[in-house]
């Protein structure tokens, strides 16, 4: 609906530009008459106090119908209400226009508007660009009165489609993105912190970057694409034509093959082990002497893997001192003469160190050697009575071998009762060491208390069942009296030993044998067979200690209703383990 | 030996003494406390006035905006802090002085503790359900806003001491020497409507602006620097 009514006069608006003074608008509205100068006006309250009066615009400025509060006559906080009023004080507003100064304020907008450019992007399209100002000089930003914060617009020329960024308080701030070739149109404005009244824009400023040529960035990489390529090509044909054996050397030094010297390095080539290993073993010309043919006299600066010629030929005798468990097993003394000859064996390298470092540690014998022997005879009691222990060791360096030739790890063939492990070491057994061995230790047993030899002596039925016979690795440890074994059954084919009944006769020689020493000696030494071991033996009884034997006990009356039969029977049967019915018929 | 000990303990109540009155200060009670410069304190001081006030701003114009269309009830409400002398203009703020000024703001900030407390308790119990939770939880802000700006600006006071900037006229300031107690009852005896809702929030939009303004005038006329 159209409205016919005048609008009265009223105030347009009243701003505060640094909020220390403030001017106030009026429109006579409808009224043509009020037009003139003079006709209307203004009266503010101002509320500071409750018995305040209303008073006069201080400040007229008619010709633009403003009435200016100058720093004396404002008070920010405090509400102002403004009306016009006639000539005749009549009162043309129902309501009076109130507010308070800190909500009328537009701040004048920032001066020195100003560009630089920051960078351009790679592809040459875009470019960034950073916009600094000064906030406007009315507004007493040092002092602190007022917080100003600051919106920045640009368009594109000659388009309305202003893009704003965010709001800050700072006085700079980048624009990203912009397009190289076309202009742009940028102002900005500002309003108090916290308050919703913006200023006027600021003047324009424009901004525009054209293209950059890019020939020239282009241009030397090109060219030193093209040399680098030229270059890399004549170096390759300089290298190719000359073929110098230094430059060669330099650019392209030669891969170090395995040399060893006084092998022709023919023989090192694929396919003639043969060859390699008759001249390893010493055989030929004694391919490994010294004075070997000097196969790469051409080549000073080559290493040569060097074997050691002196044990070459006891290679084979050093070959079982110096597995490992003889290392072990050995006392200090001799065996650390078995570990230099047995790391002088191994392959070793010009540098001294490498040399040793594939021996073993002398020093960290001992101890190896107790834990050793510890683990292989674990038929010990659970005293752990290292009287025994010590006697055991000792005899072993009484003798300069070892008396027990076995290697690093034995199988484990049965368990008896007490605990005792029967053990199936795969090498030979060196008679005459445990010949040497046993009269050691029965030096040695004497030096000990007798109690301690009785205990012992019982012990010794617990201890490890080492079965020898015919020189495999084992040495039974029994009752003294009733073990003997055959060394002249040998069954050097089959998996088992069979321990056949010594006639009685011999029982006493062998026992009283025995009794002095805890092993198992062969009668015949000569009879020494380095025949592969025997991996089980069958256990032929148990004796009254709970300890299997494996050659059953002389029995002064045989059993009525057995007479020899399970021996017999044994004795006819095939090679095999006991069966659980003849286990019965072996207990006593 | 007795000597000894007595020794020791006197040492030990004296240097407690000491560290009580060097305590660092620790605005608003970050971890791993170490003393922030005076800048720093001051820098923290504004931006909380700031924020509060803009808080109380949009506060006070949803109001506006939902219950009070009219804008020309400005000059009606009258507050309960007209009776702290406050400088209305630039010139007396900075005639001021530091001292009476930072009293100024502390006599303020003591005002307005218990009132936005009540505020938000009424809006939060308001049956009428025209208010979203919104508005309650911004009461409840400027509410803690305003115990913490107290705080804030009490050790922003002593650093000042301290350090020499501000005499020793300001003295401390109990909230309750402030407005009486019943300052609430200043407004409405009994629970508060939506009208009283409405004054509280233009008051303190006002006061709240009054002590950022003083707080900037204070910043910059002690360190001026970058953002002055």
């Amino acid at each position: 609906m159209t409205s016919s009514a005048p609008v009265g006069p009223h105030f347009t608006e009243c701003i505060s530009r640094e909020q220390e003074t403030f001017r106030c608008w009026w429109s006579p509205g409808g009224f043509h008459n009020l037009s003139f100068p003079g006709a209307l006006r203004v009266f503010y309250l101002k509320k500071d106090s409750p018995n305040s009066e209303w008073k006069e615009c201080p400040e007229y400025s008619h010709l633009k119908r403003e009435c200016f509060f100058d720093v004396n006559h404002t008070s920010v906080w405090i509400p102002y209400c403004m009306q016009l009023r006639g000539q005749n004080n009549v009162t043309y507003l129902d309501e009076d226009y109130c507010f308070t100064v800190e909500n009328i304020v537009r701040p004048d907008p920032p001066v020195s508007l100003n560009w630089t450019l920051l960078n351009i992007s790679p592809s040459g399209l875009s470019y960034d660009v950073m916009v600094n100002w000064e906030p406007p000089p009315s507004a007493d930003v040092g002092a602190g009165w007022m917080r100003i914060e600051y919106e920045i617009q640009y368009t594109e020329r000659n388009t309305t489609n202003w893009e704003a960024l965010e709001m800050q308080p700072h006085t700079q701030q980048t624009i990203y993105g912009l397009q190289i070739g076309k202009e742009y149109e940028v102002h900005i404005r500002c309003r108090m912190q916290a308050f919703v009244k913006f200023g006027e824009f600021s003047d324009s400023v424009f901004i525009q970057v054209t293209e950059i040529p890019s020939q020239d960035s282009n241009f030397p990489f090109k060219l030193a694409l093209i040399f680098g390529v030229l270059g890399i090509l004549i170096l390759i044909l300089l290298i190719g034509i000359s073929q110098q054996p230094r430059l060669m050397m330099i650019l392209l030094p030669p891969v170090p093959a395995p040399k060893i010297k006084g092998i022709d390095p023919e023989l090192l080539k694929k396919g003639k082990l043969d060859e390699l290993n008759f001249i390893l073993s010493g055989g030929g010309m004694g391919g490994l002497s010294t004075y070997a043919p000097d196969f790469y006299q051409d080549e000073p600066w080559v290493e040569f893997i060097e074997v050691d010629a002196e044990d070459a030929d006891a290679a084979e005798k050093e070959e079982n001192q110096g597995s490992d468990t003889q290392r072990l097993l050995d006392p200090p003394q001799p065996v650390s003469h078995h570990m230099n000859t047995g790391c002088a064996n191994a392959v070793s390298f010009p540098d001294d160190d490498s040399g040793r470092a594939s021996c073993y540690d002398p020093d960290l014998h001992d101890q190896d050697t107790l834990m050793l022997m510890a683990t292989l005879l674990p038929g010990q009691p659970e005293d752990g009575e290292d009287s025994f222990d010590r006697p055991l060791v000792q005899t072993q360096t009484g003798g300069p071998q070892t008396w027990l030739n076995t290697d690093f790890y034995a199988q484990v063939s049965n368990v008896m009762p007490s605990g005792g492990v029967v053990l199936s070491p795969g090498q030979q057994l060196r008679f005459q060491e445990s010949t040497s061995a046993a009269e050691d230790e029965a030096q040695k047993k004497g030096k000990g208390s007798e109690d301690s030899e009785e205990k012992t002596q019982k012990e010794l039925q617990f201890q490890l069942l080492v079965v020898d016979p015919e020189g495999s690795g084992y040495t039974t440890e029994s009752n003294a009296r009733q073990i003997s074994t055959p060394p002249n059954t040998p069954m050097p084919g089959s998996g088992y030993q069979t321990i056949h009944p010594q006639p009685v006769e011999t029982k006493p020689a062998a026992t009283a044998e025995n009794n002095q020493s805890p092993y198992i000696l062969p009668d015949s030494p000569q009879s020494q067979f380095f025949a592969p071991v025997a991996d089980y033996t069958v256990v032929q009884e148990v004796d009254s200690q709970h300890s299997l034997l494996l050659n059953p006990p002389p029995r002064q009356s045989p059993p009525p209703c057995l007479p020899h039969h399970p021996t017999k029977a044994l004795a006819a049967m095939p090679v095999g383990y006991v069966t659980p019915d003849l286990l019965g018929n072996l207990s006593p | 030996m007795l000597l000894i000990w007595c020794a020791v303990l006197i040492l030990a109540c004296l240097e407690l003494s000491t560290r009580v009155g060097t305590a660092p200060i620790c605005s608003y009670g970050q971890a791993g406390c170490h003393t922030p410069s005076l800048a720093d304190i001051f820098d923290r001081v504004i931006q909380q006035s700031s924020r509060m006030h803009g808080i109380s701003s949009d506060l006070h114009s949803e109001f506006e905006q939902y219950f009070f269309p009219s804008k020309n009830l400005i000059g009606k409400p009258k507050c309960h802090t007209h009776g702290i002398v406050t400088p209305a203009d630039k010139e007396n703020a900075q005639r001021l002085g530091r001292e009476q000024l930072t009293e100024v703001i502390l006599r303020l900030l003591g005002a307005w503790g218990d009132p936005l407390l009540q505020l938000y308790r009424s809006m939060s119990q308001d049956q009428n359900q025209d208010f979203n939770h919104y508005s309650s939880n911004k009461a409840l802000e400027i509410s803690d806003m305003v115990h913490e700006l107290r705080d804030g600006v009490a050790k922003m006071a002593e650093k000042m001491k301290l350090s020499g900037v501000l005499g020793n006229t300001v003295g401390y300031i109990s909230p309750e020497g402030l407005v009486p107690s019943s300052s609430f009852s200043f407004y409405k005896h009994g629970e508060l409507n939506s009208m009283d809702h409405h004054d509280l929030l233009y008051c303190f939009r006002r006061d709240s602006n009054k002590i950022k303004n003083y707080l900037q005038i204070l910043k910059c006329t002690t360190l001026p620097g970058l953002d002055c």
